[in-house]
C-alpha cells in the first residue's frame, strides 16, 4: 500500500501542466479578487458628504449655517464638506457631480439632489440631516406656542444630548465582508479535487479505461489499490491548496489565520470531501469520462454559486428561503468553517461543519467502493 | 467541408456533457439576474433592511419601530437570535440592527437619553450611519416635545405629524439623462458575459482539442487540404456552434422578459453588444484550444479567465464600485467594454448613452476578436512548425 501511495504520488507530481494550473488557480484568482475588492470596502465606508449651501435671509439660515459649521469641522466626526455659494454656482457644482446636493436655507431648509446617481445613501443622509433640522424647528415652534416658558429648557436639554444610540458589536472582531469571496475561492479550489478523484475511479474500472483494464489484471486487492491512490491524491491536493492558502494569507494579507491549525484542518477535510465526491461520481454507471467530468464541474459550480462565490449574499438568500441547502451544500459548509472560525469564539458551529464534511467524505467513499467492488468482466 | 462536418460529429458525441453545461448555466443566470435587486435611479429615501429586537414592547418603542418601518423593511427578531443577526449583517442582508432594551420608554420619559439604544452595523458603513441618524432625529424630536411639556402620546403623534409635513426633495435632472428604473434584463445581459465565456470555454474547447490529439493531428496533417482552409472551416463550425448557444440564451431572455423588453431599442442594442462579445469569446476559445489543456487544466483556465475577468471588469460588482486603478487595468480586457456598453444602454454606473460611445465599445470588442483570431492562426502555424522541426 505504501508503494501504491508512493507511485501514484510521483505520477501526480510529474503531470507538469496540471501541477502548474492547479498551483496557479488560487494564486491568480486570489490576486484578482484582491485587486477587485481592495477598493470596495473603502467605497462602503462613510465619507464626509460634499454639499453646496445657499443661504437666504430667512430666520432658518443662520441657525442652519451654525449647524453646518459644526458638522463640517475637520476631524474624525466630519459629516459635511460645505461650500457656501449662490444658486447658480451650486447648480453648476451639482451638474459636475462635485457636490451631492444643494441645501437651501431660508425660511425653512430644503434639499435638491441630482437624478441618476448611484450614491443614494449620501443623498438620503443629507435628506435625513435636513429633516432633523426641520423636525426640531417644528417642535420648538410648537412648544413656543403652547408653553413658551419651556422652550429654553427643551433646547438646552437637546443640546446636551450627545446621542441616543450606542454602537455595539455582535462579536468583538471586525470582519471584512469581502473576505467571504476568499472563503469560497478556497472552497472551490478544494472541491475541484473531485476531478482527480473521478480519474481514480475511471482508471480503476476495466470497462471504462484501458488503464483500468490493465489494473484489474493485477492481483493487488482493489480496495488497497484505490485507497492508496485516493489517499495520495488527497495529500497531494492538500499540499497544493496549502500553498494557495499561504499565498492568500501571507501575500494578499487576507486574515484567515484565526486558529491556524483548525483552518488547515478545514482545507484537509475539504480536499478529502472533494476527492471522495469525484470518486463517487466516477464510480456511478458507464457514462463517458467527459459526461462525468461535466456533471462534476457543473455540480461544484452550482454549489459554489449557492454559497456566494459570484453573488456575495447568495448564501443568506438560501438561508432565508431554503435553509436545508446550506446544511448539505459542501461549498457552503467549507466557507462557513472559515467564517465561523473567525466570527465565533465557541467551536460548535465549526465542529458541526467539519463533521458534516467528514460524513460526506465517508459516505461518498463508501458508495464509490460499493459500486466498484467485485466487478468481473466477461470481455473487454 | 470535412473539417466543418467532423466538428459537429465530435460535438454530437459529447452532447451529454455539453447539455449538462447548458442547463446548469441557464439555471444559474436566471437565478442570478433575479436575485439582484433593482436600483432606482430617481431619488427616494434609500430603503434598507433593518433588524429590530424590541425588548421593551411599549408605546414609545412600537412607535419607533413603526417609524423605521415606514422607510425601511423592518424584520423583527427575538433576542435569542443574535447569531443570526450577526450572519445577516456580515453577508449584507441587513444594513443595521437595533436593540431596544427593556425600560426604554421609562428612560425616555425620565430624560435619561444617553445610550438609550444599542445598534449594530457592519464596520463603519455609510448605510448604518444613515439609519443611525434617522433614529437619532426621531428621538431628538420626540424628547423635545416631551421636555416641552407634552404627554408621551401627544409627543409621538406630533413627531409623526411633523414628519409628514417635511418639505419634499427637489430632483435636478441633467438634460442628457432620462431617469427610469433599471430593468433586471440589464443584469441578465451583464451576467451573460460570464456565462458565454464559461460555457464556450468549457464546452467548445473539449470539442476543439480532439483535433489536436497528437496522433490524430498527424493523420489530419497528411491530408491534401491546406491548413488555412482547415482552420477556417473549424472556425466557421465554432462560430455556428457558438451562435446556437448564444441564441439559446437569448431565447431564455425572451421568455423571461418578453418581446417588449428584448426587441425594444435597449434589448436590440444589448443583443448587438452581446454578439460582439460572442465573437471575442469564440476567438478566445480557439486560441486557448491551441494549448490543448486536459480536464483539470481546462477547468482551472476557464475559471481563472471567467471569474477573474468578471470580477475585475464589473460583471459581478458594478463598475462604479471598482476603483479607478482597477478599471484602468480592466480597460485592457474585452469584458470591460462589454459591461461598459451594457451600462451605457441601461444608464448604470452614472453612464450616459451616446451613439458614439456605444459604437466605440463595440468596435474595441471587435478589435479584440480580430487580434485573438490572428493570434490563433499564427499560433497554429508556429506550433506546427515547432512540432515538425
Amino acid at each position: 500500500m505504501l508503494r501504491i501511495f508512493q507511485y501514484s504520488f510521483k505520477q501526480l507530481l510529474r503531470n507538469r501542466m496540471e501541477l502548474f494550473w492547479l498551483l496557479l488557480f488560487p494564486i491568480l484568482l486570489g490576486s484578482l479578487f484582491k485587486a477587485a475588492f481592495g477598493s470596495l470596502m473603502d467605497a462602503e465606508r462613510f465619507d464626509p458628504i460634499p454639499v453646496a449651501i445657499v443661504c437666504g435671509d430667512g430666520y432658518a439660515a443662520d441657525e442652519f449655517k451654525e449647524l453646518a459649521d459644526i458638522l463640517g469641522e475637520e476631524g474624525d466626526d466630519q459629516i459635511l464638506i460645505p461650500t457656501y455659494c449662490d444658486e447658480e454656482e451650486a447648480l453648476a457644482l451639482l451638474n459636475e457631480k462635485e457636490v451631492t446636493g444643494i441645501i437651501y436655507a431660508d425660511e425653512d431648509v430644503t434639499l435638491s439632489v441630482a437624478a441618476n446617481t448611484d450614491d443614494t445613501t449620501a443623498q438620503s443622509t443629507l435628506k435625513c440631516l435636513v429633516d432633523q433640522f426641520n423636525l426640531n424647528a417644528a417642535a420648538i415652534t410648537e412648544i413656543a406656542m403652547n408653553s413658551p416658558e419651556l422652550v429654553a429648557d427643551a433646547i438646552s436639554s437637546m443640546e446636551n444630548t450627545s446621542g441616543y444610540t450606542a454602537v455595539i458589536s455582535f462579536n468583538s472582531k471586525i470582519l471584512d465582508s469581502y473576505d467571504q469571496y476568499f472563503y469560497n475561492l478556497i472552497a472551490m479550489s478544494c472541491l475541484y479535487t473531485a476531478l482527480s478523484g473521478l480519474y481514480i475511479a475511471i482508471n480503476n474500472q476495466g470497462n471504462l479505461s484501458a488503464l483500468g483494464a490493465r489494473k484489474n489484471i493485477s492481483p493487488t486487492h482493489k480496495l488497497k489499490l484505490m485507497a492508496g491512490e485516493l489517499f495520495s491524491c488527497i495529500i497531494f491536493r492538500f499540499l497544493i491548496n496549502l500553498i494557495g492558502y499561504a499565498y492568500i494569507v501571507l501575500v494578499l494579507q487576507i486574515d484567515l489565520t484565526t486558529r491556524l491549525p483548525l483552518a488547515i484542518l478545514t482545507i484537509f477535510v475539504s480536499c478529502a470531501a472533494g476527492t471522495s465526491l469525484g470518486f463517487c461520481v466516477g464510480s456511478i454507471g458507464r457514462a463517458s469520462e467527459n459526461t462525468k467530468i461535466s456533471v462534476t464541474i457543473a455540480f461544484i459550480m452550482f454549489c459554489c454559486f449557492l454559497s456566494g462565490l459570484m453573488v456575495g449574499n447568495m448564501r443568506m438568500y438560501v438561508e432565508k428561503y431554503c435553509p436545508i441547502i446550506n446544511r448539505i451544500n459542501p461549498a457552503a459548509r467549507i466557507s462557513d468553517c472559515f467564517y465561523s472560525l473567525i466570527a465565533y469564539d465557541d467551536l460548535n458551529r465549526y465542529m458541526g461543519n467539519i463533521i458534516t464534511l467528514l460524513i460526506f467524505s465517508v459516505i461518498f467513499c463508501f458508495a464509490g467502493f460499493l459500486l466498484t467492488r467485485r466487478k468481473k468482466y466477461a470481455s473487454l | 467541408m470535412q473539417a466543418f462536418k467532423s466538428f459537429f460529429k465530435i460535438a454530437k458525441k459529447k452532447a451529454p456533457s455539453l447539455t449538462v453545461y447548458a442547463i446548469i448555466y441557464l439555471i444559474l443566470i436566471v437565478v442570478m439576474s433575479n436575485v439582484s435587486m433593482d436600483d432606482a435611479t430617481n431619488f427616494q429615501m434609500s430603503s434598507l433592511n433593518v433588524a429590530v429586537i424590541d425588548e421593551d414592547h411599549s408605546t414609545a418603542s412600537e412607535a419607533l419601530v413603526e417609524y423605521l418601518g415606514s422607510i425601511h423593511t423592518v424584520e423583527e427578531f427575538s433576542d435569542a437570535n443574535e447569531e443570526q443577526i450577526q450572519d445577516n449583517l456580515y453577508y449584507g442582508m441587513i444594513s443595521y440592527a437595533l436593540i431596544i432594551p427593556e425600560g426604554f420608554e421609562e428612560k425616555l420619559l425620565a430624560g435619561e437619553t444617553e445610550n438609550l439604544l444599542q445598534e449594530g452595523m457592519s464596520h463603519q458603513s455609510a448605510d448604518g450611519y444613515y439609519i443611525d441618524q434617522q433614529v437619532n432625529a426621531y428621538l431628538t424630536a420626540c424628547s423635545l416635545y416631551l421636555n416641552g411639556g407634552f404627554e408621551l402620546k401627544d409627543a409621538l403623534d406630533k413627531t409623526s405629524d411633523s414628519i409628514q409635513d417635511l418639505p419634499e426633495v427637489t430632483v435636478v435632472a441633467d438634460e442628457a439623462s432620462d431617469s427610469q428604473e433599471v430593468s433586471s434584463a440589464s443584469y441578465y445581459f451583464q451576467y451573460l458575459a460570464y456565462f458565454l465565456l464559461t460555457i464556450l470555454l468549457m464546452g467548445m474547447t473539449s470539442v476543439l482539442i480532439v483535433f489536436r490529439q497528437e496522433d490524430r493531428e498527424r493523420r489530419i496533417n497528411c491530408s491534401s487540404q491546406p491548413m488555412l482552409v482547415r482552420n477556417i472551416q473549424i472556425s466557421l463550425a465554432a462560430i455556428v456552434y457558438s451562435i446556437s448557444m448564444w441564441i439559446l440564451f437569448l431565447l431564455v431572455a425572451f421568455f423571461i422578459y418578453g418581446a417588449d423588453e428584448i426587441l425594444g431599442q435597449k434589448g436590440l442594442l444589448c443583443i448587438g453588444n452581446s454578439f460582439a462579445f460572442l465573437l471575442v469569446t469564440i476567438a478566445l476559445t480557439l486560441f486557448i484550444s491551441l494549448f490543448s489543456p486536459g480536464g483539470n487544466a481546462l477547468n482551472m483556465i476557464t475559471n481563472i479567465l471567467g471569474l477573474g475577468m468578471s470580477f475585475l471588469c464589473g460583471v459581478f460588482v458594478s463598475q462604479s464600485y471598482l476603483s479607478q486603478g482597477v478599471l484602468n487595468v480592466a480597460r485592457f480586457l474585452p469584458v470591460y467594454w462589454y459591461v461598459r456598453a451594457n451600462n451605457l444602454i441601461y444608464g448604470i454606473s452614472d453612464e450616459v448613452f451616446t451613439r458614439d460611445s456605444y459604437l466605440m465599445c463595440i468596435g474595441i470588442q471587435l478589435l479584440f476578436a480580430i487580434a485573438l483570431f490572428v493570434a490563433y492562426l499564427v499560433g497554429n502555424k508556429q506550433l506546427k512548425q515547432k512540432k515538425n522541426g
